[in-house]
């Protein structure tokens, strides 16, 4: 081939893609993958979105409330969509959707230092020594789920907060997460999602196709028996596949109706929401979307507690109560599973500082959507919330339940060059009551 | 504007070596580190605690096959020994590389970034032994430009050991450059490895040692854990919790090692005061564990006694089997890109047979006094070095070089000097010193590979070289040094500029395909303004390709 006619064949291709991105044209674009599949009547491949709580969440003032006992303090319950399962009074849109989810009030976890913590819940084992190449969640689920060939990346994270160098570990780069955050920390702004450098220097996206083929000539000056030659180029095809389709289109919101971005909640964390399902629409299999922080608040609650959670809880509710309805009314949340969880919770006794310190011996998530059981509460604490009664659950087990839940079989390995590490800790088993 | 243009000519022709200014050593804490050098002496020589006594002379008999030459100043002996060596184990060598590749190759691993247009025509003007002769000046600061490589060869040692020492994907406490700095005092010194290793070693405080202890969490667990997998090549942090599934490491000899900084309990941030503190012993969840050395059964003696200036002498001993092999091989992979082993910190799953080259040359290491600028020297002056990348080889166990991968300072300091961005010690707002420099190094530092021949970048990285603020002014005419002295010199004509432009990024001249590709691409653009700035689009193309990040 002559590299003078790579240069047209670059161009006629390529221009047609850019004049559709360009023109805003990605909106109508007639294939959202997920939808298209699912109109074939194929049943599309899961996904799955982790809303995870950076900081801990206090249990009782969200999904263990324990009223009427001095550690429960002064937050109340209220009754959710299924009879007999009461919640906390913080989450009045979530109580709503119960019929979708499944509450695990018996985490039982080893580890309570916010680092460490995150590590166990975010790769399935405990650490050991000073690093780690085991991948995390999100980028298991890209190895296992990502489309060939997609333009998208397998794991985006949305304003992900400080990861230490968490990652696809041994899996290598292109499971590592595309990280999305918000440009500006005023509250009026920070909803303005983006990725970094997705703009084209210069500005002119019309140069994309000249740059595609001139440095697609340059390449034949790297030999492609090299590994690391393979790599560049297969992150550079994605990467300009990014560009010249503006992410697909996934980052416009503005497409979105007013009423539903509100009902989202204009946070960052809620228009994060929102950006998440609009990814999974189009095919990443995984999407992390963090909340560590809103207005008066955090989940690392050591001080003034009451406050603080219920603070959170305002920019939370909404938000994943209404990822979940969305994702319903859409069709779907058979598709995709919803996490929440944090890295540990919070001691039941009230400290001095009317707070919660950490707290890994009894604590609660949720999952929701996917081939998860809706409806239910598993395990169960004792009154006063400081052990767990009733079906213990270790990080293991809510991690091979987690890839159950997206239809990945708990039992597999990865392999780290010739050697197989399983998906999971040992003595792990998925809870048979959320995912059969 | 014609200023502007005159100083990008002055840093394209005029031989400015860019760099940056490196802050002074601190002399009163150099000399308290040579003073617990010398403290860590304190063992009687001849016999070494933790070893059989061996017969006088066993490490030297092993290398008697080749002479050590106290001549030997520029490791001229010892590459010659590689070589041979070498071809006993693989074979004969593949081809040596061009000229220009190994000017890149060898700027970029001693002085950390690559050559300039007027240091690639200096070198070219050199005579036969252009190569050696440009490795003395790089490593032994031969020649006009002493003071500034002998800084940079520092710079770059140090970056790279701070970086086996603290690998990506290490949660530091405290930042980096404390430890960076000591290490670029021991390097710009020459000070003996085992020496600079066994500061690390003993140190009385955390301070001591660039502050390694704190940086890695200030507790003996993790210390241990490091030291071993650093200065041993073996990783027994697994043992920590239980015994290691594939090799025969257990929690005595993980807690062993750790006891030896029993002392040094709560010093760190957030520390742990419930820990006791002791001298040679450290207790985890109820067993108490006395210092011992690896590969040892029994536990030292009367351990309380200067417990690591023991585990100093004991560890960088000649008669340690893996001290010096660890060391020849870490400094192998970071120049060749493999190690000689290439699991460089698992040294205990090697076989015999696999041990037998690092273990020789690692005694010749020894016995020259752990001299690394020799070591370094050696290395870069062998066939096996120079060899072609990627050249084909006849079967699996021959000789192979990768392509390597450049690190994130690496890919900044190349830039800084193939753009002419503005240098620091001329303007303050040089984007070393406005941040810029960070912003890049962290964000490719993000994802860094296992080792120098795994290319790790993800989407982020990408975006970042294609569409980020450095490369966008690089190809703007308005803002780039280099493109307005390329272009707007009366001096070249478009084959002129275009050639500069590859020796001013990648190091060598564009072959005759690109040449005519790159005229017939120049030929569509109609307007001069459009075929000016079609410039832009070469230099963008020639900073996101492989060969840019992926050294031949």
């Amino acid at each position: 081939m002559s590299i003078k006619h790579s240069f047209e064949r670059f161009s006629r291709r390529d221009l047609v893609r850019i004049a559709a991105a360009s023109a805003g044209g990605v909106c109508c674009s007639p294939w959202l993958p997920r939808l298209a599949s699912a109109a074939q009547g194929k049943r599309p491949p899961k996904s799955c979105i982790l809303l995870w709580m950076s900081g801990g969440p206090s249990q009782m003032e969200t999904l263990d409330p324990k009223p009427g006992h001095r550690n429960g303090g002064p937050t109340k319950s209220i009754a959710t969509a299924v009879p007999g399962i009461e919640i906390s009074e913080n989450l009045p849109e979530v109580a709503k959707q119960m019929k979708d989810l499944a509450i695990i009030r018996s985490m039982k976890t080893r580890e309570g230092d916010h680092g460490r913590a995150t590590q166990l819940m975010m790769t399935g084992y405990r650490p050991m020594g000073g690093m780690t190449d085991n991948p995390v969640f999100g980028s298991m689920v890209s190895h296992r789920l990502k489309m060939e060939d997609h333009p998208l990346p397998g794991y985006v994270s949305i304003a992900p907060f400080q990861r230490n160098q968490l990652g696809a570990g041994f899996l290598g780069p292109d499971h590592s997460p595309l990280l999305v955050s918000g440009v500006s920390s005023d509250p009026n702004t920070r909803a303005n999602l983006t990725i970094e450098n997705l703009a084209v220097a210069g500005g002119d996206t019309s140069v994309l196709a000249e740059r595609q083929a001139l440095l697609s000539m340059m390449r034949q000056g790297a030999p492609s028996t090299s590994n690391s030659a393979v790599k560049h180029a297969s992150v550079y095809n994605q990467a300009m596949r990014m560009i010249e389709s503006r992410g697909e289109g996934a980052f416009d919101l503005d497409e979105e109706s007013v009423e539903l971005r509100d009902a989202y909640g204009r946070s960052r964390f809620g228009q994060g929401c929102l950006l998440a399902r609009r990814l999974v629409e189009r095919g990443v299999p995984f999407v992390e979307v963090t909340l560590d922080q809103a207005p008066g608040g955090t989940w690392d609650s050591h001080v003034d507690n009451f406050n603080t959670v219920r603070s959170m809880c305002e920019v939370l509710d909404s938000a994943w109560a209404t990822l979940i309805r969305d994702l319903r009314d859409r069709g779907m949340l058979e598709s995709t599973m919803v996490v929440w969880m944090g890295e540990f919770g919070r001691t039941p006794r009230i400290n001095g500082s009317s707070g919660r310190d950490h707290f890994p011996d009894a604590w609660s998530v949720a999952l929701a959507g996917g081939a998860i059981a809706g409806g239910q509460v598993y395990g169960k604490t004792s009154r006063d919330g400081m052990e767990v009664t009733d079906h213990p659950v270790h990080a293991q087990d809510l991690f091979a339940t987690m890839l159950e839940g997206v239809g990945i079989n708990s039992a597999d390995s990865n392999m780290k060059g010739d050697r197989p590490i399983p998906l999971v800790d040992e003595d792990a088993s998925p809870i048979k009551e959320l995912v059969g | 504007m014609d200023k502007c243009i005159r100083i990008g000519l002055a840093f394209l022709i005029g031989g400015v070596v860019g760099s940056v200014e490196i802050p002074s050593p601190l002399r009163a804490k150099a000399q308290s580190i040579e003073q617990s050098a010398g403290a860590a002496q304190g063992e009687p020589e001849g016999k070494v605690e933790g070893f059989e006594a061996k017969e006088a002379g066993t490490a030297a008999a092993a290398i008697e096959s080749g002479p050590i030459a106290s001549s030997d100043s520029r490791g001229e002996a010892l590459s010659d020994w590689i070589d041979s060596r070498g071809e006993n184990a693989w074979g004969t060598p593949p081809e040596s590389c061009d000229d220009l590749t190994f000017a890149r190759r060898a700027y970029l691993d001693l002085v950390g970034r690559v050559p300039s247009v007027s240091e690639i025509r200096d070198y070219r003007e050199l005579g036969e032994n252009r190569r050696e002769q440009l490795v003395d000046e790089l490593i032994f600061g031969e020649g006009p430009r002493r003071d500034a490589y002998i800084r940079l060869l520092a710079s770059s040692l140090a970056r790279q050991w701070r970086q086996v020492l603290l690998p990506p994907g290490t949660t530091t406490i405290g930042t980096p450059e404390t430890l960076e700095s000591w290490l670029r005092d021991a390097f710009s010194q020459n000070r003996p490895f085992d020496e600079i290793m066994r500061d690390l070693i003993t140190l009385q405080s955390p301070q001591d040692g660039g502050g390694y202890y704190q940086l890695v969490g200030a507790t003996p667990e993790n210390y241990a854990g490091n030291l071993s997998r650093v200065m041993l090549g073996v990783r027994i942090d697994c043992a920590q919790c239980h015994d290691h599934p594939f090799t025969d490491w257990k929690q005595e000899d993980f807690w062993g090692l750790a006891a030896f900084y029993g002392d040094l309990q709560n010093v760190g941030v957030g520390a742990d005061a419930s820990r006791s503190t002791s001298r040679g012993t450290i207790t985890h969840e109820g067993t108490t564990y006395t210092a011992k050395f690896l590969w040892e059964d029994d536990t030292l003696d009367a351990p309380a006694r200067t417990p690591r200036v023991r585990l100093a002498t004991w560890l960088t001993s000649k008669d340690n089997p893996n001290f010096a092999a660890t060391a020849v091989n870490r400094f192998w992979q970071l120049l060749v890109g493999r190690g000689l082993y290439a699991d460089v910190e698992n040294l205990d799953l090697a076989d015999e047979q696999e041990r037998a080259f690092l273990d020789e040359f690692g005694q010749r290491f020894a016995a020259e006094g752990f001299d690394v600028h020799r070591l370094v020297a050696g290395i870069v002056k062998s066939d096996w070095y120079a060899a072609q990348a990627m050249a084909p080889s006849e079967s699996l166990d021959s000789f192979q070089r990768d392509l390597k991968v450049i690190s994130p300072e690496q890919v900044f300091d190349s830039l800084e000097q193939s753009l002419h961005l503005p240098i620091s010690r001329i303007d303050p707002t040089a984007p070393r010193w406005t941040g810029v420099r960070d912003q890049m190094v962290n964000r490719l530092g993000e994802a860094i590979g296992a080792s120098p021949e795994d290319y790790a970048s993800g989407i982020p990285q990408a975006l970042m070289m294609m569409n980020g603020r450095v490369t966008s002014e690089a190809i703007s005419l308005e803002s780039s040094r280099l493109l307005r002295a390329v272009v707007e010199s009366p001096f070249f004509d478009e084959t002129a500029r275009i050639e500069t432009l590859y020796l001013a990024v990648l190091t060598r001249q564009p072959s005759d395909e690109e040449k005519e590709s790159l005229a017939e691409y120049l030929d569509k653009k109609s307007t001069p303004e459009s075929r000016r700035k079609a410039f832009g689009e070469i230099l963008w193309a020639l900073l996101n390709s492989p060969e840019f990040v992926l050294c031949r």
